[in-house]
């Protein structure tokens, strides 16, 4: 009898508790993302105050016209999403051609093969290794150094090796009848049928395109090859200890100095809210094929 | 006879095969050049590096740069750092990602389900770089709404510089890395406790097991293997993290709990330009790491009977 009670307490009291711890999570994920968008639209000086609010104190376009004026950042919008679309293309298509040879199960020097391209997940020869090798292919400062290195990836070529082996032989075997050569059947008949590991992979592809900033920070030097993510970077890494600590005496003390870091604080905030626009809208629309990917990798992996 | 024979078969296959070859590769060209090149410029770690005089033409330094390694304070630092940080996050992170699949698992309203489920996958998306920018709105000690809370209750004055003490510094970036992680890390685990048998909770159910009896005996015990692959990769993987949140988060106030083995790879290296001993502490580290994922394996193996290789 007591037993049954406090199964049925725990059924009613549980579910609230839950309820509530859930939504605590949702609102201290949202609710960052909305204090942004907030300060982007709020004055500058103002939004030095500080506060808890839920929408701008002192509403202003300032910052975003700001930023839509500024050529350094018109250009790092343009690099960003020139190396996402052509970066995208490339990897998937490379990946998927490779991917395609190697999934055939009877394919001489096969166990060979992998094992040459799974060695390269474990070793590595490293960031120094690395920057000397694109030195020397003449990649520094260039804008291919965006696209070439990251045209295949071991691990995307495992997720298409795993999708293509489960398309059906016979589908193949007709076309080859009717004479069609292996990268013809490829184009035709293989991608076609693949399309949403080709969206996954994709979308995987666009994100860390979209997202990379070390490449530009270590390759690169000129100002027509900056992008929105490697912009930040800096923006990040110039409001540095000293100026944080002059920031807060400014504050407390309301001196002057304070009027040197207005403008970047909200200027910031707003251009990271355009930085990170595209993903986060186009996101819940995609979520399906991230999942999907994320547990085709997990299975396989 | 026989011999004409067997290279007309030879033949037969090479022409049947020879495109699917052709794209193979390509794909080892380009791990050729991109990949094992890299690997072979390791030499460099054995060498006094001069760009003048390139990979070749480098003297040999017997074995310098691993010796000084053993002498580099920073080195112990990173170390501590690297590890202190991973544990702490393991500590923390595997049983609040687990604890929220479980919960997650128990919404009985889809609508909900699915809303937490996206935004708390969000964070996922964004880089470290806008990371760095979000935790400045919260913590920054004259604007952050956290400070701002802290004053309005009264426990400070003036608001606490939270990435200017060191002491905390840790809790900071294994905090952050868990608002940013959350939801994607759970995504695995909640897969797995939908695919339990949902048989195996009825029984459970007449039995008179209630909702925490069930979690706790039907599927804790579900997830163990997925927990234990889990922690292999994240220990294999230990000594490559960290280096976003040092790069973005780390300052002179809190540079000797901020720096990470990777961060210091990079600062020896590309900042400092001292290729040959960066690439020394680079190599030590792959092997590290490898062997502790062999390691971590192996202790997986003797305590639950199967592991990940």
């Amino acid at each position: 009898m007591a037993n049954t009670r406090k199964i049925s307490s725990e059924g009613r009291v549980f579910p609230v508790i839950n309820g509530i711890i859930m939504s605590l999570i949702l609102l201290t994920t949202l609710y960052p993302f909305w204090y942004c968008i907030v300060i982007s639209f709020n004055d500058g000086t103002d939004a030095l105050k500080g506060g808890f609010y839920l929408f701008p104190r002192i509403f202003t376009w300032e910052n975003y016209e700001f930023i839509f004026q500024n050529s350094r950042l018109l250009t790092g919008f343009r690099n960003s999403v020139l190396r996402t679309v052509s970066g995208t293309l490339l990897h998937i298509g490379f990946t998927g051609i490779v991917a395609y040879g190697l999934s055939k199960k009877q394919l001489h020097f096969r166990k060979a093969y992998m094992f040459f391209i799974l060695l390269t997940m474990y070793f590595s020869g490293g960031m120094i290794p690395q920057y000397l090798l694109i030195k020397n292919l003449g990649m520094l400062d260039n804008f291919l150094v965006y696209i070439i290195p990251t045209m295949f990836g071991v691990y995307n070529a495992i997720l298409f090796i795993s999708y293509y082996e489960s398309i059906p032989e016979s589908l193949e075997e007709s076309a080859t009848i009717d004479g069609a050569g292996k990268f013809v059947i490829f184009f035709r008949i293989i991608i076609p049928c693949s399309i949403p590991i080709f969206a996954t992979i994709a979308l995987f592809q666009i994100v860390s395109q979209w997202n990379s900033w070390f490449d530009t920070v270590i390759y690169t030097r000129s100002d027509t090859l900056v992008t929105l993510q490697s912009i930040m970077a800096k923006m990040v890494a110039e409001a540095d200890a000293a100026k944080e600590m002059n920031e807060m005496v400014a504050s407390g003390g309301g001196s002057s100095k304070a009027f040197v870091t207005i403008k970047p604080v909200t200027i910031r905030v707003a251009t990271m809210i355009v930085t990170t626009f595209p993903i986060t809208v186009a996101y819940p629309f995609l979520q399906k094929y991230f999942i999907k990917g994320i547990m085709l990798g997990s299975v396989k992996g | 006879m026989e011999r004409v024979c067997s290279k007309k078969t030879k033949n037969h296959w090479f022409k049947k095969e020879y495109p699917y070859h052709i794209m193979v590769w390509m794909g080892i060209a380009f791990l050729a050049v991109f990949s094992y090149i890299p690997m072979a410029g390791i030499i460099i770690a054995f060498k006094n590096y001069r760009i003048g005089t390139g990979i070749l033409g480098s003297p040999w330094n017997n074995f310098a740069h691993f010796i000084s390694i053993f002498e580099d304070f920073y080195m112990l630092n990173a170390l501590t750092n690297t590890v202190g940080i991973f544990l702490l996050s393991m500590l923390i992170e595997f049983p609040v990602v687990i604890a929220f699949a479980l919960l997650l698992n128990e919404i009985n309203n889809i609508t909900f389900k699915k809303i937490v489920q996206t935004v708390s996958y969000l964070p996922h998306f964004i880089s470290w770089t806008i990371m760095a920018i979000i935790l400045d709105t919260l913590i920054s000690p004259s604007r952050g709404i956290i400070n701002q809370a802290l004053i309005a209750l009264g426990f400070t004055e003036n608001g606490i510089y939270f990435l200017g003490i060191k002491e905390i510094y840790w809790w900071v970036v294994v905090i952050a890395s868990l608002w940013k992680g959350l939801g994607w890390s759970s995504i695995v685990y909640l897969a797995v406790i939908t695919g339990i048998d949902e048989s195996l909770y009825e029984a459970a159910k007449i039995d008179g097991a209630g909702r925490f009896a069930r979690m706790r005996y039907i599927t804790l015990p579900s997830l163990r293997s997925i927990i234990c692959i889990r922690l292999i990769l994240s220990v294999g993987s230990m000594v490559n993290t960290g280096f976003d949140q040092a790069y973005f988060l780390n300052n002179p106030m809190n540079y000797e709990k901020s720096l990470t083995l990777s961060y210091y790879i990079y600062e020896i290296g590309l900042i400092r330009g001292n290729f040959g001993y960066s690439t020394a502490v680079g190599l030590l580290l792959s092997i590290v790491s490898a062997l502790l994922m062999l390691f971590a394996n192996g202790l997986v193996k003797k305590i639950n009977g199967e592991a990940l290789f």
